[in-house]
């Protein structure tokens, strides 16, 4: 037996349709898989997801626009489905002000 | 994938006699999916200044900002080249996206050419194959990449891994990686840890092609790996 591309791809499409918004945070304690969610989530900067999906891949996008979330040195950023987050990154700091947009481009791939 | 032999028609316990029969044997069968977080890419891009982009809560303030100036992208009204009706647009983004941070998980980098967001364009010669997966080469071509890892922690060795089935003509290729952004190159083996003489924080690859190759990542059996660059294990 084996599970067909197609197959996966159809597996994808359910991740694809339960994927719904991205958060950044400012805690930058390393990540682990018993996270469940962000170490300092700042609420403000909560918005939709834009998703791309090839061949066995999710290609998710975030954007951060210029007005929202500013004054804060953004650590970790988390990817998210309505019942709570599926990832969470770290990196160093990016100090957030009103001259900029912050973009956040995460992959998923299923093997 | 895995099976093992659960029982025989007997166990359904008469539902059939089958005392005559040959005994089919029905089986277990599982199979792995696996999901794997890729790279992480964090970019940005500057919006400073005065310019009144339409829509904008910070940038649309009229009757302060003044449309954007952008030759031949933003729409200035009267000019032939940008006041293009429907194609060019009001206002404009003072820049395009930048990277600001790469992040993998567990320090691997892969590449299963799904897509060309890690190719450098202005360096790449040969040909980046979303279609079918794979980097083609013919004498003198290269492939090579953008940062897949930009953070603050020093790149101090890497190993770059390709699973040798992948490749036709392996001899024709030969592989580098930079740690500080492309500045330095330094030669690499497959499947060997290399440790920088030059060190940096900026990671790319670089593949050379001395006669035609091809490197193939299409991974549609359970076995096959993508392109691979683990660092500082």
């Amino acid at each position: 037996m084996v599970l067909t591309t197609q197959g996966k791809n159809l597996i994808r499409d359910l991740i694809d349709a339960d994927l719904s918004q991205g958060e950044l945070g400012t805690d930058n304690s390393a990540p682990s898989e018993t996270d469940t969610g962000l170490g300092t989530p700042i609420a403000a900067t909560i918005k939709s997801l834009t998703t791309a999906t090839t061949d066995k891949q999710i290609s998710m996008e975030y954007t951060l626009d210029s007005v929202t979330g500013n004054g804060n040195t953004y650590t970790e950023f988390e990817n998210q489905v309505a019942g709570g987050g599926i990832n969470r990154v770290t990196f160093a700091g990016i100090a957030k002000n009103s001259a900029m947009e912050l973009n956040v481009v995460t992959v998923l791939f299923i093997k | 994938m895995t099976e093992g032999i659960s029982g025989t028609i007997k166990d359904t316990q008469g539902l059939k006699n089958v005392n005559a029969d040959t005994v089919p044997l029905f089986g277990l069968y599982t199979e792995n999916l696996n999901v794997d977080t890729y790279t992480t890419r964090v970019r940005t891009r500057s919006i400073a200044g005065t310019i009144l982009i339409w829509g904008n809560s910070g940038f649309g303030q009229w009757g302060t900002y003044t449309w954007g100036s952008t030759a031949n992208v933003s729409f200035i009204l009267g000019n032939t080249l940008a006041g293009i009706l429907g194609t060019a647009t009001l206002g404009s983004n003072a820049s395009s996206w930048s990277i600001l941070r790469v992040i993998n998980p567990n320090n691997i980098w892969k590449e299963s050419l799904r897509t060309d967001s890690f190719e450098d364009t202005t360096n790449t010669t040969a040909t980046w194959d979303t279609t079918n997966f794979r980097w083609t080469f013919t004498t003198g071509q290269i492939i090579q990449t953008l940062a897949f890892y930009l953070d603050q922690t020093t790149i101090t060795n890497a190993t770059l891994t390709i699973d040798s089935s992948r490749i036709t003509t392996p001899a024709n290729l030969s592989y580098e990686l930079s740690a500080d952004g492309g500045t330095n190159w330094e030669t690499v083996t497959l499947g060997t840890k290399h440790t920088f003489t030059n060190t940096g924080i900026d990671l790319r690859l670089k593949v050379t092609a001395s006669g035609a190759a091809t490197i193939d990542v299409d991974d549609s059996d359970d076995v096959s790996i993508p392109i691979e660059v683990s660092y500082n294990q």
